[in-house]
């Protein structure tokens, strides 16, 4: 390499790391003791790479419940009489056209209509139809935004999942959390921007940390997973026998050590990793902090339901997830898993309905009491929906429903949102979209448009082309916007 | 009622309009093939067929006098469609009786009957034609010189730039030509109401102005573009295509704007959302937006490092807005002190929203909290404000949301002295002394204003029920049948930790109500949620238990302390 081009490639990623505010790390770590009492010490700046959002944001921070595995919409959701009405029947080839399906009922000879498990009424001013499996989320229809017409292209849960969270089938894109967090930096520099909780059992269904990872984006920007453990974050905890002086000390000269070896070869990754290790070390103070609901009143913890006095329940992250926003961390991603009813899904989906409506009520409400669902994105969904036809043998009492990319739905709540509004329109069936389909990629650019971003124009460069979490695709749907 | 009747009969002219014009074209051109010999013979049927034809637009012209005396239509073409229309009866009937009693006579006619009929049924039709579908509609798509020549401006050249793009003629005109103007125009207009000219449509029809510029929700058109689809004055009536969301969106942005005209976007002061939908609506594509906004600024630098200095965290709303949006609440010092009022009083020209959640913030800070003239946001959560701050705060005019939420020192009585913040529409007030009756005080006065008192407050369950000690229980463990184990528990208040078959347990106690939640690995492999609950009666507990594979009961018996 020439001396020139080392020079060049040294100052474009100075410039870059000054720009995407990675360089924290070059700052005097002194400045940044965590919990010292020195008053009045300045405060980091982390603007992002684009330093002031593009628009005013309606929402300043985002938490997506996504339901891995594909809840059914049409047991939930969207409710179709036909479906009653046709209970038993064979769903009109017409209907199901050439869609393609799963491999799991692809090869069936026949499919029949399985009719909605719950029993659908309206609730609240705004008459929006959800089943009974719901009573909770019932309640609070009228802080909802339902999209009933979105549609993704995938049928798996894999490449779905990852097309929801990056705009890409494949692992190796910037989750939209990452994106985020590359372009607006941070709001509380004690907390990664990003977190990701697990809750619930995969199933079998495939999630890795892809999902939630940071592509080609430096790599701090990428979800940091919480476990279901006193100790939520993996290795932040100093080891037995270390204190907390020892570990300051060391990160001191390490940080000595590495800015000799920055200096010497120019590696972008040293300054990410030292920024890393300083976001850890804060993090010894505040992520026990964010785990401890201990001085949560009983009359809030009993809004999330019993389950919430549990670590890793799907309660339990949803308290963690609301404690995360009050502390302005940008995005939270909660996996609720357990959805992926192929078989016995009469017995299955009506529990799985239970564990998390109780909860998931209990966050928009709490974050509403708090003043903090005007300027919070709430999104709850999954990756695809489910047939209105039976998988398995409907004269057995064991089946149940497979992937339906074609139409299922999201609801959104809180900041900018058009609250007690349902957008687009199933056909009787709910398998086929008839009025206002929304695309994943519409979705993250409406999600985009209301943190403030103009998802055209947030594009990192890399493989020789310009990269966007919507790729070149994306409407923002203004229909859903307050 | 009788009127009603003929008016529903009435309505069939226009269904019974085709009859006449295709059995008298039917008539001319049989009667012109008859001529040759091969075909002479048709010619016995043009009697019959001359019968049907005075019949029929005789049938038809009474029926379409009987559509005019619904209303509704006015202007020229009404008046000439009724008279070509007539003559076509007229002319049909007299070649009938012509045909059938006076041959020799009708021979002679014969061509010059058939060429006044087809053009009295074209201009008929034409004139028809308008009153269904505006007089616009026939050249709408017509090259430009035939559209001059029918007397009609230029077509708009398409909008490239949303910003040179004209409120009336390029956004709302359009809108209401495709879903409005087929019964709302010069010649027919339906409930008094043409909608073709900005000066009509502000005029409006017999119910009322269609238009209040300036108020949406006040203006009929709005109201009834709005209503439920199968509300019975929802418009466009039944059958005509409803307009789309984005469109009843953008027609009440341009009422709500005052119903500007001869203008153009780049003068008006638009919110990026209406931009947003004004360039899906002309399908420009939401770059465009961007294009379009106020020019990039930067607020001051000094400003910000002063901010910054004292350990506020600030951020620029966005590129075009320079005011700013500042918290405390997450600095590693988060204590409200002198220092930190002094920066923000001088950075009171572009302090916007200010978040000091938790950060120890008493009565005395307000003071020159109130000094901060621009703030539209203010979060005070967590802190110790009383009744005697919020009186300062009753300055800050533009104040739109103000978070009050856990500072108990906040009652009815301190709420009142918000009453002078005209612009507060959202007041947080969970975890204070307020009650509902300071509440709808303040909403009397200021009708915009959405107060939250929160959901959930303190809850008296009664004496928690007693666990302590070691119990005989019974669940069901994977996918076997009821399982034998002990549960060991100790109590403190409304707590009981231990052990439910050796694993770690902490139950909530409600009076007599216990609930809690254990990890369990499923029959699959995975770990999952059991949700337990069930009510405790002396020594004796039941309930269920709730996994993802349904309910199952469960049990428990003390057998010792």
């Amino acid at each position: 390499m020439s001396e020139n081009y080392r020079e060049f490639v040294d100052q474009a990623r100075r410039s870059f790391l000054l720009k995407s505010g990675a360089g924290l790390g070059a700052l005097s770590l002194v400045d940044l003791l965590a919990g010292s009492a020195i008053a009045q010490q300045p405060a980091p700046r982390s603007f992002g790479v684009l330093g002031a959002p593009h628009y005013t944001p309606k929402a300043k921070r985002v938490v997506m419940l996504h339901m891995l595995g594909a809840m059914s919409h049409v047991d939930t959701f969207d409710y179709k009489p036909m479906l009653e009405q046709m209970h038993g029947e064979e769903i009109p080839p017409s209907v199901r056209d050439t869609q393609r399906i799963s491999t799991m009922s692809a090869g069936q000879s026949t499919f029949p209509i399985v009719r909605p498990l719950g029993n659908f009424a309206q609730h609240g001013e705004s008459g929006a139809w959800v089943s009974d499996l719901l009573p909770y989320t019932s309640e609070i229809v009228d802080d909802l935004c339902f999209v009933r017409s979105m549609y993704t292209e995938h049928v798996n849960h894999d490449p779905a999942s990852k097309f929801l969270h990056s705009g890409y089938q494949l692992a190796g894109r910037p989750s939209g959390g990452a994106w985020l967090s590359y372009a607006l930096g941070t709001d509380n520099h004690n907390l990664p921007t990003y977190v990701v909780l697990n809750s619930g059992p995969s199933g079998g269904v495939p999630q890795d940390s892809a999902i939630w990872g940071s592509g080609f984006l430096p790599s701090h920007h990428q979800g940091v997973e919480f476990r279901a453990a006193d100790d939520p974050v993996l290795y932040v905890g100093n080891p037995d026998g270390i204190e907390s002086d020892d570990r300051r000390q060391m990160l001191d000269a390490l940080q000595k050590l590495s800015q000799t070896q920055y200096e010497a070869t120019n590696d972008a990754d040293i300054l990410s990793r030292l920024s890393q290790y300083e976001m850890a070390y804060r993090m010894q103070e505040s992520v026990p902090e964010i785990a401890d609901i201990s001085n949560e009143p009983d009359y809030v913890l009993d809004m999330y339901g019993p389950s919430v006095h549990e670590p890793g329940t799907y309660a339990r992250n949803c308290i963690i997830a609301r404690r995360l926003l009050e502390r302005d961390v940008k995005f939270v991603t909660h996996f609720g898993m357990g959805w992926d009813h192929h078989v016995s899904i009469q017995t299955d989906l009506p529990a799985r309905c239970r564990m998390v409506d109780q909860a998931t009520a209990a966050l928009v409400k709490d974050l509403k009491q708090r003043g903090l669902l005007a300027d919070t994105l709430v999104m709850f969904g999954s990756e695809f929906g489910r047939t209105p036809f039976v998988q398995g043998n409907i004269n057995d009492g064991s089946f149940g429903r497979d992937h339906h990319g074609g139409a299922f739905t999201w609801w959104l709540a809180g900041g900018g949102v058009n609250a007690g509004y349902a957008h687009g329109e199933t056909d009787d069936f709910s398998y086929n979209i008839v009025r206002d389909p929304v695309h994943i990629h519409d979705l993250n650019a409406t999600l985009m448009y209301i943190l403030g971003i103009d998802h055209e124009r947030l594009t990192f460069h890399f493989q020789g082309r310009d990269f966007r979490l919507t790729d070149v695709h994306g409407r923002v749907i203004t229909e859903l916007l307050a | 009622m009788p009127m009603d009747f003929l008016f529903f009969l009435g309505r069939f002219h226009v269904l019974a309009l085709h009859l006449p014009i295709g059995i008298i074209l039917v008539t001319i051109a049989l009667e012109l093939i008859a001529r040759k010999p091969e075909y002479q013979a048709l010619d016995v049927a043009a009697p019959f067929l001359w019968a049907a034809s005075a019949t029929t637009a005789t049938l038809t012209v009474a029926l379409g006098y009987l559509h005019y005396l619904e209303g509704g239509f006015a202007g020229a073409s009404v008046t000439l469609h009724m008279i070509t229309g007539t003559s076509v009866a007229a002319i049909a009937v007299l070649a009938w009786l012509l045909r059938t009693r006076m041959d020799a006579v009708y021979a002679t006619a014969r061509n010059a009957i058939a060429v006044v009929l087809v053009v009295l049924i074209t201009l008929a039709g034409h004139y028809g034609g308008n009153l269904t579908h505006g007089s616009t509609y026939l050249v709408e798509y017509a090259p430009a010189p035939i559209r001059a020549m029918a007397g009609m401006e230029p077509r708009r050249p398409p909008v490239t730039e949303l910003a040179m793009a004209d409120p009336w003629l390029d956004i709302v005109r359009p809108v209401l030509r495709s879903r409005c103007l087929s019964c709302h125009n010069d010649d027919r207009q339906r409930g008094g109401l043409n909608l073709s000219t900005y000066q009509a449509t502000l005029a409006g029809g017999e119910t009322a102005p269609a238009i209040q510029p300036g108020n949406a929700e006040a203006s009929e058109l709005y109201y009834r573009i709005t209503l439920a689809r199968d509300h019975e004055s929802f418009m466009p009536a039944e059958g005509k295509t409803p307009l789309t969301d984005m469109q009843t969106q953008v027609i009440g942005w341009w009422i709500d704007a005052g119903a500007p005209v001869e203008t153009t976007l780049a003068s008006l002061d638009i919110s990026d959302d209406v931009r947003l939908i004004l360039a899906n609506l002309l399908a420009l594509g939401d770059a465009s937006v961007v294009a379009t906004s106020a020019e990039p600024v930067t607020v001051d630098r000094a400003v910000m490092d002063n901010l910054f200095a004292v350990g506020f965290q600030a951020r620029q709303r966005s590129v075009s807005d320079p005011m700013l949006t500042v918290s405390l609440a997450h600095s590693p010092a988060a204590t409200l002190t002198d220092a930190h009022l002094e920066a923000l009083v001088d950075a009171s020209d572009h302090v916007a929203e200010l978040n000091l959640r938790q950060s120890e913030v008493d009565d005395a800070h307000l003071g020159r909290i109130a000094q901060l003239l621009n703030l539209t946001q203010l979060s005070l959560a967590n802190n110790n404000v009383t009744d005697v701050g919020l009186e300062a705060l009753a300055g800050i005019d533009g104040l739109q949301s103000l978070n009050l939420v856990n500072n108990s020192g906040v009652t009815d009585a301190g709420l009142a002295s918000l009453a002078p913040l005209e612009n507060l529409n959202r007041l947080y007030l969970w975890q204070t002394g307020v009650t509902v009756t300071g509440v709808r005080e303040l909403e009397s006065l200021l009708p915009d204003l959405v107060a939250n008192l929160g959901v959930v407050g303190s809850v008296d369950y009664g004496e928690p029920a007693q666990l302590a000690g070691t119990w005989d229980i019974s669940y069901i463990a994977g996918q076997g049948g009821p399982k034998a184990a002990a549960m060991v528990l100790e109590q403190d208040g409304a707590t009981a930790t231990g052990s439910f078959d050796g694993m770690p347990v902490s139950i909530a106690i409600r009076g007599a109500d216990v609930s809690f939640a254990l990890r369990m690995t499923t029959p699959f492999g995975d770990v999952d949620e059991v949700v337990y609950a069930g009510t405790v009666d002396g020594d004796s507990i039941a309930g269920s238990a709730l996994s993802g594979l349904g309910n199952a009961p469960w049990s428990a018996v003390r057998s010792g302390n």
